[in-house]
């Protein structure tokens, strides 16, 4: 939920319920206080029925006035105390009544002294009406109000906000952002500047460090390498020792391998393949198809290769590497007898592979030095260097799972 | 036949030395950028390993001395630094081949047995190997005047194997060659059995003895017994 919209929503209950209560409030205290007004008109009529009693002794007959009746009757039981009481006279009209009773020439009489209540009901109606009609204006004006003032005064946390989205570590372009008057803002902004640039500087060192470590690593290896191959090519060495070296070696040979993955890695986030030109993937494809067409036979698998004439505009080093890893890949975790589909299209190239009958992790997959399958000849960078070379020529990777198949989609333009 | 290691790690240059004499290369090594300056301002070699890291400033340097001195000597670069763009730079300076590390020892010695040709014989010329002949001009082999039909890569392999004559090659190392070094094979080096066995059948069936061994599933092996 926005910021806004709950804002607004919270003030527009808060504010519902204030009026609310208030204006119940408001409707009962007018509706009492005009009560006690016609009360008090009432006493007066009574005051001057008394008055005319005790001068002239004898009661008068009373005069028709419009909402106002006067009723006297004489009795023999008086009312023992004087009593108000809002009661309705023919079905539809409410009246105030104020019932005592008189003595006069001797004998006792109950006077029903009656007021209309239908101007006070008027009353109270136009006022809870005009109320009424204030609330939804206040609403109303608060909601307009809420939605372009507070907008303008958080327009600067959504710029930044949104800046923020678009930021890239390995851009290498430091996060610039808006300044603002207002000082909550220009502390965040301060904040997010310092951090973004901390995680640049980070990324960079971390970069630098891989890449002077791989350069590092090389030569170290060479030495290695070339001192068990002139340890091999001695005479008199065991069954032991060789199996031995034969060990050391292939475990060499990994480590080279991952080493060299490594710095591809490194040098395609730098950007070294930034060259492009147009380059005919069909006849690409095909030749690496034709590299491997042995290892192919060798572990008897059946190629399906369904080419179109494709011409693109990027890196042909990069399409090359990528062609070899996706092509190893699909290679490398198949089975005996298994199956590979290569299909290149106008806009995509699609390779599928049989291999372990179960989805990979989508999560994962792409991620550095993720090996599902522990296969010791694999050492979980062929996807990353997929992924990473597929970010740098703006293409699309995507993996799927259907019909036994893994299958891997390179889209080229998205 | 001489050649100068310009190779600062000790360990790698005594590695390559040993390698190459028993090819019948005469080393020389030098491990400091001055070093290297004056052997090749005072002496001419068949081929120059030149590494590019130095102590004391760039191989590239050394390279650039070379060409401005009208130097003939064979250059082949051995490099940390694995990019096409250092390659290319490196070959436009005038270097005769390229070698990434870390790299095997035998193709090391083919390298630059194949620069020593080229220098000497302008690339047409003929090796020899017991009644085995290869003629590098024309890419064939040649068994008692009878050409071996062999494919493209069984040739290479052959012309490997002789490069490296008396030596145990690793199977890795033999892959490498055949397949370069962008495939990952991870290990899967059966698809080398039958390009090996075939080449043993057709120099068989030529009547040439079978000079290849298999090494205690390691590697291969080509000498006369």
């Amino acid at each position: 939920m926005k910021l806004l919209t709950r804002y607004n929503r919270i003030n527009l209950r808060s504010t519902i319920a204030i009026f609310l209560l208030s204006g119940i409030a408001f409707f009962f205290a007018l509706h009492l206080t005009l009560l006690k007004q016609m009360d008090e008109d009432l006493r007066i009529e009574q005051r001057e029925i008394t008055n005319y009693v005790t001068l002239h002794d004898t009661l008068f007959t009373p005069v028709e006035v419009k909402d106002q009746e006067t009723i006297i009757e004489k009795t023999t039981t008086p009312y023992s105390k004087e009593k108000f009481k809002t009661i309705e006279v023919d079905h539809d009209d409410d009246y105030r009544q104020l019932s005592f009773s008189i003595k006069a020439a001797g004998e006792w009489y109950n006077v029903k002294v009656r007021k209309s209540l239908e101007a006070t009901e008027h009353i109270t109606r136009t006022v809870f009406a005009i109320t009424f009609c204030t609330i939804l204006l206040v609403l109303l004006l608060t909601v307009i109000i809420n939605s372009t003032i507070l907008k303008k005064l958080w327009q600067p946390f959504y710029s930044s906000l949104d800046l923020l989205q678009r930021f890239k570590v390995n851009n290498r372009e430091p996060l610039v952002l808006p300044a603002s008057t207002i000082d909550e803002f220009t502390f965040m902004n301060s904040i997010l500047e310092r951090t973004t640039s901390k995680a640049i500087q980070d990324y960079e060192r971390l970069k630098e460090f891989t890449e002077n470590a791989s350069h590092e690593l090389q030569t170290p290896l060479a030495i290695i390498r070339s001192k068990l191959e002139m340890m091999m090519q001695g005479e008199n060495l065991t069954e032991y020792q060789f199996n031995a070296l034969q060990s050391a070696s292939e475990a060499l040979d990994r480590l080279a391998r991952m080493n060299q993955s490594l710095l591809l890695l490194t040098k395609i986030e730098n950007e070294q393949f930034a060259y492009k030109s147009d380059i005919d993937l069909t006849q690409i494809v095909q030749q690496k198809a034709a590299q491997f067409n042995e290892i192919w036979q060798d572990k008897s698998l059946h190629i399906f290769l369904d080419v179109e004439a494709v011409q693109l505009h990027t890196n042909k080093e990069l399409m090359e590497l990528l062609l070899n890893n996706l092509f190893s890949n699909a290679t490398r975790h198949n089975d005996e007898n298994g199956r590979i589909y290569i299909t290149l299209r106008q806009q995509q190239l699609c390779i599928k592979n049989t291999g372990h009958p179960a989805p990979l992790n989508r999560k994962h997959l792409f991620q550095r030095f993720y090996n599902p399958s522990n296969n010791s000849t694999s050492n979980g960078l062929g996807l990353a260097v997929i992924h990473q070379i597929c970010a740098a020529s703006g293409f699309k990777v995507d993996y799927d799972y259907a019909d036994d198949l893994h299958i891997f989609t390179i889209t080229f333009k998205s | 036949m001489k050649v100068l290691i310009i190779e600062d790690e000790k360990n790698l240059s005594d590695s390559i030395c040993q390698y190459l004499a028993d090819e019948n290369f005469l080393c020389e090594v030098a491990d400091t950028f001055d070093t290297a300056m004056e052997k090749i301002s005072l002496y001419d070699y068949m081929c120059i390993i030149l590494d590019i890291n130095l102590p004391g400033g760039s191989g590239l340097e050394l390279l650039k001395e070379l060409k401005r001195n009208n130097k003939n000597d064979g250059v082949l670069i051995i490099s940390a630094r694995n990019s096409l763009d250092d390659k290319v730079y490196g070959l436009k300076a005038g270097a005769d081949d390229y070698l990434s590390k870390p790299f095997y020892l035998p193709e090391l010695s083919a390298r630059v047995a194949a620069i020593i040709r080229r220098k000497s014989f302008n690339g047409n010329n003929i090796i020899t190997f017991e009644e085995l002949q290869l003629n590098l001009g024309d890419k064939t082999a040649i068994v008692n005047d009878q050409v071996i039909d062999l494919t493209r890569k069984e040739y290479d392999l052959l012309l490997y194997f002789i490069s490296n004559k008396n030596k145990v090659i690793s199977k890795s190392a033999i892959a490498e060659h055949i397949c370069g070094d962008e495939m990952d094979l991870s290990g899967s080096y059966d698809f080398l059995y039958s390009h090996i066995k075939n080449l043993r059948k057709k120099l068989l069936q030529s009547g040439c003895p079978d000079y290849i061994r298999s090494v205690y599933g390691m590697g291969y092996k080509l000498s006369l017994s």
